[in-house]
């Protein structure tokens, strides 16, 4: 039987070649592994389409409703609002106003005069302070 | 408890409605600091806290106090320097905003500030000497000044004057240091004369605030014509005014707030404009940048999206960003950093 074809010559040049016994004496074992390997392939494979057809899925559902993390990561993107630190639950109900933005007011070097609410006491003089050039 | 006598100024003690919050008031930098906290038993520790922290921003970056940092820099006439860590942030922060607002705040307006009179205290500023308008001359620019971590390389001839950032800067500082000292349980607002920053938790509903601008320089109530109550849970609020710190030239008025194009007041249809930000060193940058610029002004802080509120010299109020239009109206305050923290490598140029 005259099969020359050119796995046979490689096979054949093995066994004329000592050092390359231990090889071919390797070659079922390394087949059998690389058939595990492909079957564990197909496997991963199989298991990651199912992956990311369930998320596609979920994230259909989720986005008309603009609370998926898609919609969450937008919301960071364009910047999000400053939040305060966790609530405790403790806070106080302020009513009325606690402090005046309207620009700077000047102190001159002199004693201070009775503002804002409350039972507020005044004492003593300004000691120090450089003014400073504000806005 | 006692009212504080520090350092700084006066503290006086002040119960907010239901006794859980407690407010006082100092004088520092010239200015009427209000601190308010919750629980009212942290108090004196804020105060404290706050009170040091703005002595130490005084030392290092005041203009008018011939030992701070800063005045000692300008003393040498310019040259390559190695400034503390604080001072760096200061001047970083001011550089970052003449940036983040294309120039119309900038830190070299100092010789400008000079040369209008404003060298001194305030109150101690003479209102007959004379003056030549048209000598005055555009400040250098903040691309002249270069910052690289704690090097700074200040030309010869520039002063720098940190004003339209440094309070609120200090105000962010103070807000930090205080929940510091409180152990960070509560909430602390501080106001460094009308610049606020919250800190901590809010009370229900924020921090209730009154906006507005009183033009004769006379304290800002809720019964004046264009003010507003809002509510603030986080970040900061500015102000900036020119009908505030004005004096006379020259038979001129002028104010506090330079163009740094001409080296002049800036000249614009707002007389006030209050930004909220991240930080209140970006609203104070914020605020100052829109009266400089005027209608571009106003065109530039709608780019920015901040929510903000200007008026102008008849009384119309304009709304920017998300700006509640009603009384009692919650701020909503971006997250989004517009100056950033401040690079340890800096160069304004770049």
């Amino acid at each position: 039987m005259s099969t020359p074809d050119q796995p046979q010559f490689e096979q054949a040049e093995f066994l004329l070649r000592p050092e390359r016994i231990q090889t071919a004496r390797a070659a079922p074992a390394r087949e059998e592994n690389l058939r595990r390997v492909r079957r564990v392939s197909n496997w991963s494979l199989a298991a990651l389409l199912i992956g990311v057809g369930t998320t596609s899925a979920a994230l259909a559902h989720v986005l008309p409703g603009q609370t998926s993390p898609v919609g969450h990561y937008a919301a960071t993107q364009t910047g999000g609002l400053a939040q305060p630190t966790a609530t405790s639950g403790r806070a106080p109900v302020v009513s009325g106003p606690v402090a005046v933005s309207s620009g700077s007011q000047v102190v001159p070097g002199s004693s201070v005069t009775s503002t804002g609410q409350g039972s507020t006491t005044q004492t003593g003089t300004v000691t120090t302070g450089s003014t400073w050039k504000d806005s | 408890m006692p009212a504080t006598i520090s350092r700084a100024g006066v503290s006086r003690r002040q119960p907010v409605d239901d006794g859980r919050v407690a407010a006082a008031e100092i004088d520092a930098l010239g200015t009427r600091v209000r601190i308010v906290v919750w629980p009212a038993e942290a108090l004196e520790a804020a105060t404290q806290a706050v009170t040091g922290e703005l002595h130490r921003l005084d030392m290092q970056a005041s203009r008018f106090r011939e030992d701070s940092e800063i005045s000692r820099l300008h003393a040498r006439g310019g040259g390559l320097f190695l400034i503390s860590e604080g001072l760096a942030e200061v001047i970083g922060v001011a550089l970052a905003a003449a940036r983040f607002t294309d120039g119309l705040v900038d830190p070299t307006v100092g010789q400008a500030l000079v040369a209008l009179g404003y060298d001194r205290d305030f109150a101690a500023i003479a209102e007959d000497e004379p003056i030549d308008f048209a000598t005055a001359r555009p400040a250098p620019g903040h691309r002249t000044v270069a910052l690289e971590g704690r090097l700074l390389h200040l030309p010869a001839g520039v002063l720098l004057d940190v004003g339209a950032t440094a309070k609120g800067l200090g105000s962010d500082r103070a807000g930090r240091a205080a929940l510091a000292a409180c152990r960070g349980q509560g909430g602390v607002l501080v106001s460094l004369g009308g610049d606020i920053a919250v800190a901590g938790e809010p009370p229900v509903g924020g921090w209730p605030i009154i906006v507005s601008d009183s033009p004769t320089g006379r304290e800002a109530t809720a019964q004046d014509a264009t003010a507003q109550i809002v509510r603030l849970g986080a970040g900061a609020l500015a102000s900036s005014s020119t009908g505030i710190r004005q004096w006379k030239r020259s038979g001129q008025t002028v104010h506090h707030i330079v163009d740094p194009r001409t080296g002049l007041p800036a000249k614009g249809p707002w007389r006030s404009a209050t930004v909220a930000a991240a930080t209140c060193a970006e609203a104070n940058a914020a605020s100052t940048a829109a009266i400089v610029g005027g209608e571009d002004g106003a065109s530039w802080l709608q780019s920015t999206g901040l929510p903000a509120r200007l008026v102008a010299s008849d009384g119309t109020i304009r709304r920017f960003g998300s700006w509640p239009e009603v009384d009692g109206g919650m701020v909503k305050v971006p997250a989004r950093r517009m100056i950033g923290p401040v690079p340890t490598s800096f160069r304004s140029a770049s």
